[in-house]
This record gives structure tokens, C-alpha cells and sequence, in this order.
């Protein structure tokens, strides 16, 4: 995979100016995930309504690849119960960014997926309490 | 010396990347392979292979003679006294958890106090953090100072009576910044204070002399100058090394096994328990063999181009912020930089697309990173057989990805 797609506009433009960057009022989920390899971090922040996620939002420092990942992860979370959130599988993700990453890479690419999952682990595990 | 024809001499560099003639800027990584190590170590697996210090027979017989001539090839290469102060390792980092574990277990008590820097990699911080923690001793840093030069009024400052160890590397993995070690190692004698040198990254670019800087330990690894991975070297005088307590247990490092006790064998081998790295040493023996024979007059002088070529290329690079020294004296060919705007992981794969390879990250430097004031940079890291024309090509595609990003 060459540059031109790779590291092509769409992807710089969800870098430069990520949707969903920010901070919810009032979260009902939270989780903050750091990848120790790089030192890219984030916080994924959910609000629910009705049983399905109403609003996203993440912040945090990272790579390109990791923002633009967050970017676009989190607009797809938009709307979906959290059953249909947890079938969203990580090669999912990485398609949907339309690139080819290697291993190293894939750990950028994901943080946010990672921090979902966390998320919903935090959850059932509450549930099951 | 004609670098075209060194360059001949390691395989890898006829590889491409992504379609791309290798551009290999990672020697503080590793290093690569000449052919003639490469020989010698597959010539220990297809013409000598034995086990070593017990066969009778003439294979056991030819590898133990060329492990050993290993150790004094190794003890000649930084004036040893001894070849008993020559102790085989698997690396650099096993070197200095070798010393940890049985100097700093053995000797240091309760109040004592470690000397390091801030530029420290992990392997010369954390087994010093990990005893002062264990055995309730103080561990002060020598500051770095933006420059990237050590704080040495400060250093003097923090030299007192409970000073018992100062450890520090020769040459930041990160900075390339060479340290003045001599003058470090007499104020900390003066002090009563030991001193264990971390060479990792000199010993591919400076000649070592121990006696001559007097260190009490010092610890290097084979792969960073051209030899293989999983081997190492520590040194240590032999008035301490005799003293020191083994740390790992087994076949060969004895003397006398019997149910009720075990007595130790005499230097080296306490320290070297099992199998030894036998083909690696060899390799290391090749290795070294081949700096000699290149010679670091040579290399010197071929990083005397290249480091002020590489500043001066990198520095015209938009947005790029060199971190340590900017002036080519008193370091080595390893730049590390962030850009504007530019993650350096983006950085590091988009030069790996064009065939450039580079480290990103800490570099095993989380404490100097953040007196810094970053979390990652990127890591370009130079050695005799990098030319000037790969140092164009790195400035030019570093142009490229700028211009990328800030489209």
C-alpha cells in the first residue's frame, strides 16, 4: 500500500479534524486505554439513551492512524445498541479505514476498539454483579 | 576506505523494501551482518559444532579452544587486564542485571545511594530502581541539560559519602551524545562511589580502553556492533568479580556438587552457568575482528562526514526539531527529531514506505523523553556503512511527508 492511500486526504482530515473529539457532560460509560509502545492515549466517553448509544466522544493523543481510526469508529458507534456494538469485530474496523496496516500499526489502529471493548467488559462484569 | 565495497560485504543491503533499494537507519537497534560473521557462525553449526569445556573428543576440543580464543579476542579489544574479567553474557542488559543482582545484592545496604542519569536506557535504570527498591537505597539522577550534555556540577553535587555506584552510559542510544566518562569515573572513585559504564552504543563507534578509564564494570552487546543477537560482554575487575556471589545456578559454574553443598567454579565460569552461547561468541569474535580490520580510524572517519551532513540535511527539513545536540562534536551518527504536526509513528511509516528505516517511540527512554517533554520521537541512527547519498534520500522523503501532512 503506497502513501496515496495510506496516508490519503480522507485520512489526514479525520486527523487534523477528528468528529467526535471532545468531552461528554454527563457519560454513562468511560474508559481511558494507553497504548505503552507509542504513548497514544484515549478516552472514550458514551452516553446511552434507550438502549442505544445517543453520543461519542473521545480525546486523548495519538498518531495519525490512531485519531483518524477514532474518528471514524465513533461515528459508526452512533445509534447502535450496545449488543450490535460488541459484534463490530476488529477487522471490521481496520476495512472500514480502507488501509493495510502491519502488526505495529494495527495496535494505533485499534486503541479505540481496544477501549471499547473495555467498556463493555466494565459493563457486563457490572451486570453480572 | 571504499564504502562501496563495505557495502558489498553485508548481504542485506541488496534487499528492497516496498519495492525500494534498503535504506537501514537502525544500527542502534542493531546492527547489520557482514558475510564474514555470518560465515563464522554458520561455520560453528556445519563444520564445529560440539558442546564446550568438557569433550575430550577433537570437535569438543576445536569449539572450546575457539570460545575461548573468543573471550581473549574480546579481552584485547578493550585492554583488559585479565581474560578472566571477560564474562560472556546475553547482552548488554543481562550484563548489567548480572551486577545488580549480585554487586548491588552483596554490597550495597540500607541508605546507600545509586548514581544515573536521565538519558539512562531502560536496561542501565530499572535494575538499579528495582534493588534501590529491594534493599531500601537512594537512587539520584544526573540532570541532562538541553543541550543534551550531562549536568556535571551537579553530578559533583550529588556525589557524597553514601554514593556507592554511579552507573551511566558512554553514549546516549538516543542523543548520541558521548559522555565524558573518564572524568565521571574519577569523581565517583574519589567518592568511594564503583562505576558501571553501559557501552552498548560506544562500543560500535569508540575504541574502549578499560584500564585506561579505570570503570569498574562495563557492558556491551554483540548485535550492536555487527555480531549476532544473544551475546554480550560484562566486564568487571577481578578483585570484584571474585568477590561477587553467583546469581545463576547449574551445569559448568561448578566445582564440587555433592547432596549436601555445592562449591563454585573460578572466573569466568562462575558467572557463565549452562550452555554457553557458543556460536554467538564465535560471532562476536568475527565481529570484532572485522571493526579491527576496518579499523575505527576508518569509521571515525566516515562519521565525521556523515554527522555534520546529516545535521545540516535535517535541520533544513520544515517543522523538524532535532532533540539533544545540534553540533556535531563529541557525538555519534544517531538523530533523534520530531516534526510539526507529523506523529512520529506516521513519520517512521511513511519512511518505511519509501524503504527508510527508522525507529519510533521512546527508545527505551521514557525518563529522557519526558524531561524533554515528549512521549515519542524518531530515531534515524547512522554507521560506516550509511552514505551521504541515504541521508539525501531521508531529508528529501522527510520533505515529502511534511508536505503530506500539511496539505
Amino acid at each position: 500500500m503506497n502513501d496515496s492511500q495510506l496516508y490519503r486526504q480522507e485520512i489526514l482530515n479525520h486527523y487534523r479534524n477528528p468528529q467526535n473529539f471532545g468531552k461528554l457532560k454527563h457519560a454513562d460509560l468511560k474508559t481511558e486505554k494507553i497504548n505503552e509502545l507509542c504513548g497514544d492515549e484515549i478516552v472514550l466517553q458514551l452516553k446511552l439513551s434507550k438502549g442505544k448509544i445517543k453520543n461519542v466522544k473521545f480525546t486523548g493523543t495519538g498518531c495519525a492512524l490512531s485519531v483518524a481510526s477514532a474518528s471514524l469508529f465513533t461515528e459508526s458507534l452512533k445509534g447502535k445498541t450496545l449488543t450490535q456494538a460488541k459484534n463490530i469485530t476488529a477487522s471490521q474496523v481496520i476495512k472500514n479505514l480502507g488501509i493495510q496496516v502491519g502488526p505495529a500499526r494495527r495496535k494505533c489502529v485499534l486503541l479505540v476498539y481496544d477501549a471499547l471493548q473495555e467498556i463493555l467488559k466494565k459493563r457486563t462484569g457490572k451486570r453480572r454483579a | 576506505m571504499r564504502i562501496n565495497n563495505i557495502r558489498k560485504q553485508f548481504p542485506i543491503l541488496s534487499r528492497k523494501i516496498n519495492g525500494k533499494p534498503l535504506i537501514y537507519f537502525d544500527t542502534a537497534a542493531t546492527a547489520l551482518k557482514p558475510k564474514p560473521v555470518i560465515e563464522a557462525i554458520t561455520k560453528y553449526y556445519s563444520k564445529c559444532t560440539a558442546n564446550i569445556h568438557r569433550g575430550i573428543h577433537t570437535l569438543a576440543q576445536e569449539a572450546t579452544a575457539q570460545y575461548e580464543s573468543a573471550r581473549k579476542t574480546v579481552q584485547k579489544f578493550i585492554n583488559a587486564k585479565e581474560y578472566e574479567e571477560i564474562i560472556f553474557t546475553s547482552g548488554a542488559t543481562e550484563s548489567i542485571n548480572l551486577v545488580a543482582r549480585t554487586f548491588g545484592e552483596k554490597f550495597l545496604k540500607r541508605g546507600d545511594e545509586i548514581l544515573v542519569s536521565e538519558m539512562e536506557h531502560h536496561s542501565n535504570f530499572v535494575p538499579w530502581q528495582v534493588l534501590a527498591e529491594r534493599k531500601g537505597l537512594k537512587l539520584k539522577f544526573i540532570p541532562v541539560k538541553q543541550d543534551g550534555s550531562l549536568d556535571l556540577k551537579t553530578y559533583q553535587k550529588l556525589l557524597g559519602r553514601n554514593t556507592k555506584l554511579v552507573a551511566v552510559s558512554h553514549v546516549s542510544n538516543v542523543l548520541g551524545v558521548i559522555n565524558p566518562i573518564k572524568r565521571i569515573i574519577k569523581a565517583a572513585h574519589k567518592q568511594g562511589a564503583r562505576v558501571l559504564i553501559d557501552a552498548a552504543q560506544s562500543a560500535p563507534h569508540l575504541p574502549l580502553d578499560v584500564q585506561e578509564l579505570n570503570c569498574d564494570f562495563l557492558a556491551f552487546s554483540g548485535h550492536k556492533l555487527m555480531g549476532p543477537t544473544g551475546i554480550g560482554v560484562l566486564y568487571g575487575k577481578k578483585d570484584l568479580l571474585s568477590k561477587m556471589p553467583p546469581y545463576k545456578f547449574g551445569g559448568h559454574m561448578v566445582a564440587k556438587v555433592t547432596k549436601e553443598k555445592t562449591t563454585y567454579a573460578a572466573l569466568p565460569h562462575k558467572f557463565e552457568a549452562g550452555t554457553a552461547p557458543i556460536a554467538q561468541a564465535i560471532g562476536l569474535a568475527a565481529a570484532i575482528r572485522y571493526l579491527k580490520n576496518i579499523g575505527f580510524k576508518n569509521i571515525q572517519t566516515q562519521e565525521k562526514k556523515l554527522v555534520p551532513y546529516a545535521l545540516r540535511k535535517l535541520t533544513s527539513v520544515p517543522g523538524l526539531k532535532l532533540i539533544g545536540p545540534a553540533l556535531p562534536q563529541n557525538r555519534i551518527s544517531v538523530f533523534s527529531f520530531t516534526i510539526n504536526n507529523v506523529p512520529p509513528h506516521d513519520i517512521a511509516t511513511l519512511l518505511d514506505q519509501a524503504g527508510i528505516a527508522v525507529r519510533a517511540g521512546h527508545h527505551c527512554a521514557q525518563i529522557l523523553h519526558r524531561k524533554f517533554g515528549l512521549s515519542a520521537s524518531v530515531r534515524a541512527s547512522l554507521y560506516f556503512y550509511n552514505t551521504s547519498k541515504e541521508i539525501n534520500q531521508l531529508a528529501n522523503r522527510l520533505k515529502e511527508i511534511t508536505k503530506i501532512f500539511n496539505h
